[in-house]
């Protein structure tokens, strides 16, 4: 196949939205009437268009638009202390914590070495957005707290065998093999302490390092 | 009034100025949010906790992209976060997936396979990485260009398109797929 369908095919969903330069657009048009691939290509992102646009979620609850300025002005009047983060105990703080950092430094290790095979940039989203927000200062100081390595995949899968936590949803969670998707893990504080208690038994019983 | 014209009056203790910019604001990022977390109670969360964050962040705000850039790239971000928050109660089974798989099915007047086509799409959507999740939902619903984007998500315009590419070739795929040909 030659290089020039690709070209083609990468801005076809643009060219349908007929948002691209007029030159582009006269391009591509001319390219799609003469090449049955790419014009098929056309007609199968239209079809796709159309269903995306049909299923398009447009419901809200009645009213609610009216309620968001109230509640946030709710929110903004509370001491400032208690806005971000809710009652975390010290002793209930700490256990989770330092499951967070055991897991996170697992997947860690997990994606970098599943990176490799990873074409691209490292991802740029959610970084040193909100410097104010202690919850962020606190994960990332986390993210760069030595961490004991594990030396390969299988002996992660090994020393979570038998549980939930399968080398399938190990690999789930690295899916894209970049450490924004194993981060999730990092915000083990945003569950509810029963969660948190059910992840934590299951841990337990664990030798993971 | 301009947008920047608000934060100025902000920064200078206006307290209304915030309140507008939230009711300019706040329909889009509901919207993106929604979107791209397919359910209304997380989108609601990622309103409330962006415009707080957006309220302390405004006062020593600089503009070199906009307010509306800005304001798009706190809601990605936290919308990221309560995404991983689905997934990881997703990966612990802690938790019924959170997304609706069939949002109105309590709407009679909706036909049925409309409801199955919203809950495919969905699913689709659902099995996107993160980024390509994003930048969907950025470009397709919210018609972001890719400059826009790219500055949202602080990323290469060139990468986006192929992000962009992916996401819809994946999601196609899966739709193909899900009717059996
Ligand atoms: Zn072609």
């Amino acid at each position: 196949m030659p290089t020039g369908h690709e070209h083609i095919e990468l801005r076809l969903a643009d060219f349908l939205a007929r948002d691209l330069p007029r030159e582009e657009m006269a391009e591509i048009q001319s390219h799609i009437d003469s090449c049955p691939a790419c014009k098929e290509r056309l007609e199968s992102l239209k079809n796709l268009t159309v269903l995306l646009d049909r299923s398009k979620i447009t419901d809200v609850p009645e009213g609610y638009f009216g309620t968001i300025l109230p509640r946030l002005r709710k929110s903004l009047d509370r001491p400032r202390g208690n806005r971000w983060l809710p009652d975390l105990r010290w002793p209930e703080f700490v256990p989770p914590v330092a499951a967070a950092i055991v897991i996170a430094g697992l997947l860690s290790v997990l994606s970098v070495r599943l990176s490799h095979d990873a074409s691209g940039q490292p991802d740029a989203v959610s970084q040193d957005l909100e410097a104010e927000d202690p919850t962020d200062v606190f994960f990332r100081e986390l993210q760069t707290a030595p961490l004991t390595t594990v030396r390969q995949e299988d002996a992660v899968a090994s020393a979570v065998s038998g549980t939930d936590l399968t080398k399938g949803m190990l690999r789930y969670m690295v899916g894209e093999t970049t450490f924004q998707e194993v981060a999730p893990l990092q915000s083990v504080e945003d569950l509810d302490p029963d969660e948190l208690e059910t992840i934590l038994a299951r841990l337990e019983t664990r030798t993971l390092l | 009034m301009t947008d920047l014209e608000l934060v100025d009056r902000f920064q200078k203790g206006d307290e209304s100025a915030f309140n507008e910019l939230v009711l300019r604001y706040k329909e889009k990022v509901y919207w993106t949010a929604r979107r791209f977390l397919q359910n209304h109670d997380d989108a609601d969360e990622v309103v409330q906790q962006s415009f707080l964050k957006a309220y302390v962040g405004l006062k020593n705000f600089r503009s070199d992209s906009g307010v509306f850039t800005w304001l798009y790239r706190i809601a990605v971000n936290t919308a990221l976060n309560v995404l991983r928050k689905q997934r990881t109660k997703e990966f612990f089974r802690l938790d019924e997936l959170t997304r609706e798989s069939s949002p109105e099915s309590d709407r009679p007047d909706e036909q049925y396979e409309r409801k199955e086509e919203r809950a495919l799409i969905d699913e689709a959507v659902h099995q996107l990485p993160e980024k390509q999740r994003a930048v969907f939902v950025l470009r397709y619903y919210d018609q972001l260009s890719y400059e826009e984007i790219a500055v949202i998500l602080k990323t290469s315009v060139g990468g986006l398109k192929a992000n962009y590419f992916h996401a819809m070739r994946k999601i196609e795929e899966y739709v193909r797929r899900a009717h059996g040909s």
